[in-house]
């Protein structure tokens, strides 16, 4: 009876429009129920797309300058790349492996110590247990970005003693390496709270330590979390500017952000512009691969490290 | 059995870079540096060689790293934001009197100038050996010159040169003029004392002349005297300011603490206050526009893809995730590249002549342009995720109750809805306030409209403070660092009520 009523209502209310409107022919109907949302979506995914078609051409457009440019290059050639992979001026290998490297060990090492930490405050009770998730909270509340004068005058003295760790590779990896408890230890708390404790429990009473209960478990089942904020993670270290901009000065020791934005800041945007193109694609191919690929991971975890936090 | 030498292997390790560091530290006096590995090092053998205290097993690493590289720059920084640290000021106040009684050193006129040779009695080759003058008179006359002072010396032992300067002595072997050159300071700074404050001091590598410092220095009172004009300096916050209130200071300063300055300067100082207010108000401005605009935007979308008989959602759905997957600062400096007012795809595409770059409102909309491509694909995502996730008997419930389709959403899934991505559009608020990738690698503040060569017209603070401490107009440290704690303040102020949401959120469920 309830299921025929709105149906009922429905009926009554079309009867109605027939009297006052002539019926709509079919394809009317389609355009105005479906039709305009494709047109919709046409426009938006050209205005997402657009740019990064221009990336694609430029890279590919053998002239090379950013006013030769356009849409549709007209011929194509690997020019860009090869002078780019050439060029000893701007060593893009070497920024490239610099980033990977950089980012790479502060995102395995801070992923690691946060897991750590996540372990401890999810399995473990203890004092200061609050207190410490409290801390870790507050902490993260303050991004590095904003303390970069005093890392800066913190490393530079460190270096006048240890010169290896005056600013550089190496003391921007341990300056990634400062925020590693405030990122994601949250996050991983909350995925690892779902992971049931009776298999702990279990493994505790066939003689297992608490490492290998962490290294044999918890370790594992928590292995998908670790690649989502693992990902995002070292793509947020590969955005990192404001810090390895002043770290990194020499040519050879810089990182693809402060590279590339050398390479077509101070009056060389239009010059280098197809070189420039050529390294975007090289470094943002790799990122938008693997970010389709976990596309459902990835946003999946943003919602949900937001709703826990 | 191979994990308990792994662990002994790591310990062994920390002891060994403790053994190593420790003596440095202690012999360049870095009190609060030994301390930190002092006590690092205690807690971590502590923590380890122990059976008990597991939780701190998996804790000590990251909070030592959180401590040491996150915890610690923000006291320093708190520290410096109340100083005057900066160029300039990056001196002791004892290095700055030496600097100012050095740099007035003048020659005292109608005194004798003397041919100058320099000897040691160790290796000449060596820049760090200790040195004495030989110094030939206009009478003919040697003297032998130490920083204990002058004294003559026996003219039948030593050999002349044809410009009358020494070139051997027993007893003593000469640096040529090449090691002479690479003593470098060490030959400036070394002064032979005369007395009644006169003293002589290289000029070059062959001569030397009689100085006198025209700037004395009271130990008694600190106090400077100009000997020439008889003007007095009393230091004032880490500079030497005339008593005479002419306002004239001496060049060199000192770190010294400031007080509350640096921050009521940012009010008070009318060259800073009206910039810093307007970069302020946009500050605000971009962070709200942009969470704004990016979430119309990909709501909008996500409601209209969303609709049940609509086909190829899911080239749709791709699509639009491209801006979101690539790198931030790839599409930032492409959209730059595409904004160039000269050469710029924008321009040439759309047949515009618009200064992108040169006018401060284009400025300003190209950025707010470019952020909305970079975050409504996110936002879409969210939205979309959240409105299938809906329960479809609410909404048919809504329909039941005579609600049309507008009404339902207004009233049941957009209170949904926002309840679940508020911390989120409170989180990107909070990303877009400190925006810096943005401003940097786009414009880089630039136009400068404000009459100031440091805040431009579209700076974030982030970026206006980063230039005060890096930019090549000089390092402000201590002021860029009270600007920094007025951001922290801001930013916390931000977090902090987005947390509150999230708590009411959870009580709510």
């Amino acid at each position: 009876m309830t299921t025929i009523t709105p149906n009922a209502v429905v009926a009554v209310s079309t009867a109605s429009r027939t009297t006052t409107k002539r019926l709509r022919p079919p394809w009317q109907k389609w355009v105005l129920e479906v039709g305009w949302r494709h047109l919709v979506g046409i426009i938006a995914v050209a205005f997402a797309l657009f740019p990064i078609v221009f990336v694609v051409s430029s890279a590919l457009n053998p002239i090379g300058t950013l006013n030769g440019s356009g849409l549709v290059p007209h011929h194509a050639s690997l020019h860009n790349f090869s002078q780019l992979l050439s060029n000893p001026s701007y060593p893009f290998l070497d920024w490239m492996a610099n980033s990977l490297v950089i980012s790479g060990l502060a995102t395995i090492i801070s992923l690691f110590l946060s897991v750590c930490a996540a372990y401890a405050f999810s399995r473990m009770r203890f004092r200061a247990r609050r207190g410490g998730l409290l801390a870790i909270l507050l902490v993260q509340m303050f991004p590095s970005l904003l303390s970069v004068i005093t890392l800066y005058l913190m490393f530079v003295s460190i270096g006048n003693i240890f010169p290896s760790l005056a600013p550089g590779r190496v003391s921007l990896v341990l300056v990634y390496l400062g925020t590693a408890l405030g990122v994601n230890t949250w996050l991983m708390k909350g995925y690892i709270d779902t992971i049931p404790t009776e298999l702990d429990e279990a493994a505790t009473v066939d003689g297992a330590s608490h490492a290998q209960i962490f290294f044999g478990i918890i370790l594992r089942l928590a292995a998908p979390i670790l690649v989502v904020t693992g990902i995002i993670a070292f793509v947020g270290s590969l955005n990192e500017l404001a810090i390895a901009n002043i770290f990194l000065t020499s040519g050879t020791a810089k990182t693809l952000i402060v590279g590339l934005s050398g390479l077509i800041g101070g009056g060389e945007q239009n010059t280098y512009f197809g070189q420039f193109a050529a390294g975007a694609l090289m470094t943002g191919a790799p990122v938008v691969i693997i970010f389709l690929a976990f596309q459902r991971y990835l946003a999946g975890g943003l919602v949900q490290g937001a709703v826990k936090s | 059995m191979p994990a308990y030498l792994v662990k002994m292997g790591l310990l062994a390790a920390v002891v060994a870079l403790a053994v190593y560091s420790l003596p440095e530290l202690y012999s360049n006096h870095e009190w609060l540096g030994f301390g930190a590995v002092v006590v690092s090092t205690v807690v971590i053998l502590w923590v380890y060689l122990s059976r008990k205290r597991i939780h701190l097993k998996y804790l000590v690493p990251g909070t030592i790293l959180l401590l040491a590289f996150q915890v610690y720059p923000i006291a320093y920084l708190l520290q410096i934001s109340f100083s005057n640290y900066g160029d300039g000021h990056f001196l002791t106040e004892a290095s700055a009197v030496a600097a100012i009684v050095q740099d007035s050193v003048q020659p005292v006129p109608n005194a004798p100038s003397y041919s100058l040779a320099v000897a040691t009695k160790g290796n000449p080759a060596d820049p760090k050996a200790n040195f004495v003058f030989f110094l030939t008179g206009p009478t003919g006359k040697i003297y032998i010159g130490t920083p204990a002072g002058l004294s003559s010396f026996p003219v039948h032992d030593v050999k002349l040169s044809p410009t009358g300067s020494v070139t051997s002595a027993p007893g003593y072997n000469f640096l040529g003029p090449i090691e002479v050159n690479n003593l470098g300071a060490r030959l400036a700074d070394y002064s032979v004392p005369l007395g009644h404050g006169e003293f002589i001091r290289a000029v070059g590598i062959s001569s030397a002349y009689v100085g006198r410092a025209t700037m004395q220095f009271d130990q008694r009172t600190g106090d400077f005297v100009d000997l020439a004009t008889g003007v007095k300096y009393a230091p004032y916050r880490g500079t030497f300011v005339a008593t005479n209130g002419s306002g004239d200071t001496l060049t060199a300063g000192w770190r010294a603490g400031v007080g509350f300055s640096n921050y009521t300067r940012i009010l008070t100082d009318s060259s800073i206050r009206g910039p810093f207010l307007k970069i302020l108000v946009w500050t605000f401005c971009f962070a709200l526009i942009s969470v704004v605009s990016t979430f119309a935007v990909g709501l909008f979308l996500a409601i209209v893809l969303n609709h049940p008989r609509l086909r190829g959602k899911a080239v749709y759905r791709s699509g639009l995730l491209f801006p979101w997957a690539m790198p931030a600062f790839i599409s930032i400096m492409v959209w730059a590249s595409m904004f160039n007012p000269q050469f710029g795809l924008v321009n040439t595409l759309f047949h515009l002549h618009v200064n992108w770059t040169g006018n401060e409102w284009w400025a300003k909309a190209m950025l707010l342009i470019t952020n909305l491509w970079l975050g409504f694909p996110y936002m879409f995502l969210i939205s979309l995720g959240v409105l299938q996730s809906v329960p479809a008997d609410l909404i048919e419930a809504a329909h039941v109750d005579g609600a049309n389709g507008y009404r339902a959403f207004r009233n049941v899934t957009f209170p949904l809805l926002l309840l679940t991505v508020e911390p989120l559009l409170i989180s990107s608020f909070a990303f877009n306030f400190n925006n810096f990738n943005m401003i940097q690698l786009m414009t880089g503040g630039a136009p400068y409209s404000y009459g100031s060569a440091i805040a431009g017209s579209t700076d974030l603070v982030i970026s206006y403070t980063y230039r005060l401490a890096f930019g090549g107009q000089g390092a402000q440290y201590g002021f860029a660092g009270a600007l920094s704690i007025v951001l922290f303040i801001i930013v916390a102020a931000i977090s902090i009520a987005g947390l509150r949401r999230t708590q009411a959120f959870r009580t709510m469920t």
